[in-house]
């Protein structure tokens, strides 16, 4: 039986992926499908219902790559071009139209327009630039510099391009109406909220979990009975809350930073720190550089930045509630083990849960996402300009300001509902889960 | 145990003690583990989740203004509920008692199991409730005045809960002297901490000196704490705390109750008993008349006009002192109007007479003499109120007016006098007839003196309340101008602007309508009770003549509260917006749940029991609105629903040959659309009541299908995956349908899921806002305005932070009271396992 000793791990699985088929299929080969009129019936219903739901969404795309005159008849499908990219010279931009007439040769995103062109004399005065701006195509100027460093000895390109057609619109609305900075803030916000929710979430879920503490259960309903509080409680005193420690930041208070031995703590810390972002060319970074300039006042402003959208949501109750689900199914050998290994809580915390409970971290970080990405409510109240400004609440301007210009307003929006859905797709099997078993949104 | 030594025991206990200590010693270091994991979650949770809690209450208690941010009690709730602020708070009373009746007849249960004595616990559990709720008071407003008091009152409730214990331990395990060395820690603890900082001048004691003094702090705590942790009373100690705290804040928000009513009333009670005295009604005051319209009218001595309107007389006389620089001559004309257009005639002095008519309220009641000149100063003088137009009632209403917290007394009375009047009957069942005669006789004559008593508090309640009325009647019968007249004269000074006759008349009335409403729940309850006894009836005249007792008290009892919509309209404007955006979230969560929740329902047994390809593929498509940024989708929604006749809504309609609608900015009821652009009919016919939820709310309605539909179907199908397939296998076999298995074995197994999902969407409903507020951007008006919306509203449009918070509270309230009412149906309905 020395054999059976010696068998080698590929052997096993070799074994084991031969064997599992056959029992994995049997069951399903017993029943053959049988189509019966009722079935047929069943998914006739299903598929049209889909078509209902997915319905808005490609009304959604389909508009954002019309024309105006498009959107005003109500065609379903954009009758112009979606994407038509040209390389151009900028200085040709700025040329009159009529010198391109004159020449005969006409880019061709030019002579699509051309027939309209010929009926306005005042229209061929106009630059190109400026003549493409007033006809109702999709139309979008794009700079494009790729220098990287070492690979521009063989490739680099830097060019203008005219976009014309549909995919304009993406375009005018990323660069024109901001929704760039929007963006990338949202982004930001997305990414600090993740970070300080998921290690605050980990640490009080395996404490819920896995350590006892006097208190514990007091404690946990105290924190599932925010579950039950509505927003509109809670947004006007977090508003003061906010407002007053903004306040505490931004004042000028020099004589009382020098009764607490601020000034000394900033001289000893704050130069350290300021050496080091200024290293990495990032003096201002998230604000933090006004903070910890070591002369002038301590201004690290809360209302209107990052802190006032990020620190209220540092905690998540639901992000708690699912970690700890998740974690109280970890088996008691495994930290019994870790013990006698001589690890503690933090070493099996890090080195053994957060490991194995990685399905559960991505369905918790995805649903921080989407709750810091659709927030509109508590943005309104605290972010004043653009710089801190997240993409709901550019959207949500934007529809009260676009007028007619549904295209631009529906690219928006298109713009905001890709990454979730991306997101969505690739992990929408985490998501129903995470549903199924909490039944609650981020 | 005999043979071993003393030395050996002492050895043994040493090494116990040993081992006890590292045990305790690990658990402490592992509790401190937890408490510092749990910390920066916690620290986030309760400064941003649960704090607020608290300090929006004490916002919602306060102006809000920029400015002069000053407390200003109830004002916020009564501005957006009326007089219900009042009624809900006594309510609130109500449901503390409750809760503190509750938790004393657990602790009392278990003291006739146990035969352990709850009696010392009470004690210090109301002083517990004391500290606590001293403490929170003085947390929220901040004052520093009374800091000791709490923590005299938890320290004494400390002690007095250790002593509580010991005495419930067998005498051979306690001494008094344990029980003196606790207080001994109380009492020190209490000196460091109170006196600690008085003893030593300000600035005395530095760093060090505070250091030793809170580490003397901390060991006396540490000490008194590992005596606490010995204690072995902990359910009676929790059941007394409960008890004590609610009972006090009972009483506390009580007595607030009743003085902030009396309060508010009390301004309107004055100025009506000053107004409708007899001396004011009576008086004449001179108004000054810009209109003025007789031209050539000159005198130079007093004159009396007489005025004959029908077949009466009336003299009134003008003041000579206004004309002074003028003479009469003659009177050409009297030019005024009168509405219903008599003619009166003016005698003057010197026997001219001159017709014209006069302008006012209808004859008989009124009379404002419409004199002028063409001198713009012209002088016209008026009785401010006659007494016989609104007849004795006011006369009555003079002064007589009962003080409300009198009032409030009485009905406590009634209240504790029907209570008592309960127990005697109950007491007097359970004595014997037999064995004691005179007791049972002298019950019964108590209790029928206690009936006569309490008719008697009830008559005069209802007197006194009737005094109310009709003050608030004859308020309602000053104009405005009137009323400042009449001010101005009782008081000689004109009346504040925001002082105005509606609503001192609604101020007038909130202490009857929370009395009314009171005793119409209070018919209800009964009604209830005697349904309930109907059913031991056993005769069939008995068993009818209680039911009909039952459907009367019913119906009487509902005829009082349907008061409430009134009580709240009395509350002016935003009253009657506070109503209309509750009636729209309650049209909008009626027309959203059961369809959202059905059509769920559909697509999950669809996808789940029908198919076997294609699951995941429909599961993601159904979902994808869900998870979908809900200021995109709404976005779409506003382009999908737009007005234009190219929409893709109204294509859509145009296929059935329907005119483009408006949607969003349809005010009307879908009924009465569907009436008109389907039926053909003229949409006025149907009344206003059935006209159901405007069309713009039927298309936010039809977002929020759309969006949860896909939700509730993959939580359905997490619930039919729980579903024990054997079941159906044997109703198979049973040769149990298609439906009969559905209906059977699908919906009662399902039970769970779908009260969570119909209590998740509902409270989802009252809370839903973003797409509400994105959709709103094309809504006419208030159309959509939901509630959570509104709050927003006045709080980022409006800026009014404290009105916002007390709707807040209020929909916070409406949201618990629906989770405890659903929870309770639940109890009966879901089949858990």
């Amino acid at each position: 039986m020395a054999s059976t000793g010696t068998t080698t791990g590929t052997q096993a699985k070799a074994l084991d992926t031969a064997a599992r088929p056959t029992v994995a299929t049997a069951p399903y080969r017993r029943r053959p499908i049988a189509i019966k009129p009722f079935r047929i019936l069943v998914y006739v219903v299903l598929t049209l219902g889909a078509i209902l739901f997915v319905m808005p969404f490609l009304w959604m795309v389909s508009t954002s790559l019309q024309h105006s005159g498009d959107i005003i008849r109500g065609r379903a499908l954009p009758t112009q071009g979606v994407l038509q990219v040209t390389r151009i010279n900028e200085k040709d931009l700025d040329r009159p139209v009529q010198d391109f007439i004159d020449a005969g040769q006409s880019p061709p995103f030019l002579t699509r327009v051309y027939t309209q062109l010929e009926a306005s004399k005042r229209q061929r005065g106009f630059s190109l630039s400026d003549y493409l701006r007033t006809q109702k195509i999709g139309y979008a100027e794009l700079e494009v510099n790729i220098d990287i460093p070492v690979i521009n000895q063989i490739w680099s390109t830097r060019g203008h391009y005219v976009v014309v057609g549909g995919a304009a619109h993406y375009l005018e609305a990323w660069a024109e109406s901001n929704f760039s900075e929007y963006f990338f803030n949202s982004v930001m916000i997305a990414f600090l909220t993740i970070v300080g929710q998921t290690v605050t979430s980990v640490l009080a879920a395996y404490a819920f979990a896995r350590i006892e503490f006097p208190g514990s259960n007091l404690l946990f309903s105290l924190f599932l009975a925010t579950i039950f509080i509505p927003t509109m409680v809670v947004l006007i005193p977090n508003r003061n809350t906010v407002t007053s420690i903004d306040r505490f930041f931004t004042q000028q208070f020099p004589q009382k930073q020098d009764d607490w031995g601020i000034t000394d703590l900033r001289e000893d810390i704050g130069e350290q720190i300021y050496k080091g972002l200024d290293a990495l060319g990032l003096e201002n970074f998230l604000g933090l550089g006004d903070a910890v300039t070591v002369d002038g006042p301590l201004v690290w402003r809360w209302m209107d930045s990052w802190p006032a959208l990020v620190v209220p949501f540092l905690a998540s109750t639901f992000s708690i509630f699912l970690l700890r689900q998740f974690f109280m199914q970890i088996p008691d050998e495994l930290w019994d083990a870790a013990r006698i290994d001589g690890a503690g809580h933090m070493r099996f915390l890090f080195q053994v849960v957060v490991p194995i409970s990685r399905a559960a971290l991505v369905t918790v970080i995805i649903f921080t996402f989407i709750g810091t990405w659709n927030a509109l409510e508590w943005p309104l109240l605290v972010t004043f300009s653009d710089n801190w400004r997240p993409i709901s609440y550019g959207l949500y301007a934007f529809t009260t300001e676009a007028g007619s210009d549904l295209n631009l307003l529906m690219a928006g929006s298109v713009i905001t509902l890709v990454p979730v859905l991306v997101l969505y797709l690739f992990a929408q099997r985490q998501f129903t889960e995470g549903i199924a078993t909490t039944g609650l949104k981020g | 145990m005999a043979t071993m030594s003393l030395s050996e025991q002492n050895a043994q206990r040493a090494e116990q003690e040993h081992l006890i200590t590292g045990k305790r010693r690990r658990q402490i270091r592992e509790a401190l583990t937890g408490y510092i994991f749990v910390l920066p979650a916690a620290v986030a949770t309760f400064l941003f989740g649960l704090w607020p809690v608290v300090a929006g209450f004490y916002e919602s208690l306060k102006s809000g203004s920029p400015l002069t941010n000053k407390y200003v009690g109830l004002g916020n709730y009564v501005r957006s509920f009326g007089s219900l602020t009042y009624i809900l708070l006594f309510a609130l009373c109500l449901i503390f008692i409750y809760g503190s009746y509750r938790s004393w007849r657990g602790a009392y249960v278990r003291h006739q199991q146990t035969g352990d004595n709850i009696w010392p616990f009470v004690v210090p559990g109301f002083l517990f409730g004391a500290s606590l709720i001293i403490f929170g008071f003085n947390f929220v407003t901040g004052s520093e005045a009374y800091a000791w008091v709490p923590v005299v009152l938890l320290l004494l409730s400390v002690g007095g809960y250790y002593t509580a214990d010991r005495l419930q331990r067998p005498p051979d395990e306690w001494s008094w002297a344990g029980i003196r060395q606790a207080w001994l820690w109380v009492i020190a603890l209490g000196i460091v901490w109170i006196a600690g900082p008085y003893l030593v001048p300000d600035g005395a004691l530095h760093t060090p000196g505070w250091i030793v003094l809170l580490g003397v702090l901390a060991w006396a705590g540490y000490r008194l704490l590992l005596r606490l942790a010995r204690m072995r009373s902990g359910p009676q100690v929790s059941a007394t705390i409960m008890m004590g705290t609610l009972m006090l804040l009972a009483i506390l928000l009580g007595m607030y109750t009743i003085e902030q009513l009396e309060e508010d009333v009390s301004e309107a009670r004055e100025i009506s008993a000053l107004i409708f005295n007899q001396r004011v009604l009576d008086a004449t005051a001179t108004l000054v008349d810009d209109n003025a319209r007789i031209r050539g009218l000159v005198m130079n001595e007093e004159v009396i006009v007489e005025v004959r309107v029908g077949g009466e007389t009336i003299e009134a006389p003008l003041a000579p002192d206004a004309f002074s620089e003028l003479a009469v001559d003659k009177i050409t004309a009297l030019e005024t109007a009168l509405v219903n257009n008599q003619k009166v005639s003016v005698v003057l002095p010197d026997g001219t007479i001159a017709e014209g008519e006069l302008t006012g309220i209808p004859m008989g009641e009124q009379l404002p003499l419409a004199l002028g000149t063409e001198d713009p100063q012209a002088v016209r003088e008026t009785p401010i109120y006659s007494a016989l137009t609104v007849g004795q009632n006011v006369i009555r209403a003079n002064g007589h007016t009962e003080p409300v917290s009198k009032q409030i007394y009485g009905a406590l009375a009634v209240f504790i006098g029907i209570a008592t009047i309960y127990t005697m009957t109950w007491v007097r069942r359970q004595v014997d007839d037999d064995e004691h005669p005179r007791i049972h006789n002298w019950l019964h004559i108590g209790r029928v003196a206690m009936g006569v008593t309490v008719a008697l508090v009830f008559f005069y309640l209802i007197g006194a309340i009737e005094l109310y009325d009709q003050a608030a009647s004859g308020m309602a019968a000053l104009t405005e101008d009137q009323f400042k007249r009449a001010y101005e004269f009782a008081t000689g000074s004109p009346p504040r602007t925001n002082l105005r006759t509606d609503i001192l008349r609604a101020e007038l009335l909130y202490w009857p309508q929370v009395l009314m409403v009171a005793v119409g729940s209070f018919l209800i309850g009964v009604a209830y009770l005697v349904w309930q006894g109907a059913q031991k009836r056993e005769t069939p005249l008995g068993f009818g003549l209680t039911i009909t007792l039952a459907a009367a008290l019913m119906v009487g009892g509902w005829l009082l509260i349907s008061e409430i919509p009134r009580t709240i309209g009395l509350a002016g404007r935003e009253g009657s917006d506070t109503l209309a955006a509750l009636t729209r979230t309650a049209m909008y969560s009626v027309g959203t749940v059961p369809v959202q929740l059905g059509l769920g329902l559909f697509l999950a047994y669809l996808l789940f029991s029908e198919i076997s390809w294609g699951k995941s593929i429909y599961r993601v498509i159904y979902f994808m609105p869900y998870i979908a940024p809900s200021v995109a989708t709404s976005t779409v929604f506003l382009v999908i629903f737009s007005p234009y006749p190219n929409s893709l809504a109204n294509k859509t309609l145009g296929l059935f040959g329907i005119n483009a609608w408006t949607w969003l900015k349809e005010p009307n009821g879908i009924v009465r659309i569907f009436y008109q652009s389907v039926l053909g009919g003229n949409p006025l016919n149907i009344p206003e009541g059935l006209a159901g939820p405007s069309l713009a709310l039927f298309t936010v309605i039809l977002y929020n299908i759309w969006v949860f539909a896909g939700y509730n179907t993959v939580v359905f199908l997490a619930g039919l995956g729980a579903i024990p397939t054997e079941l159906y296998e044997a109703a198979e076999v049973d040769g149990a349908g298609r439906w009969s298995r559905f209906r059977n074995i699908t919906l009662p197994l399902l039970s769970p899921t779908t009260f969570f999902l119909s209590m998740l969407s509902i409270i989802g409903t009252f809370k839903a806002f973003s797409h509400i507020y994105v959709l709103r951007s094309q809504a006419t008006g208030k159309e959509i305005d939901t509630m959570s919306v509104h709050i927003f509203n006045q709080l980022y449009s409006a800026n009014d932070p404290g009105y916002a918070a007390a709707l807040a509270f209020s929909l916070f309230g409406v949201i618990l009271v629906l989770t405890l009412v659903q929870n309770r149906l639940a109890r009966e309905q879901v089949f858990y396992g």
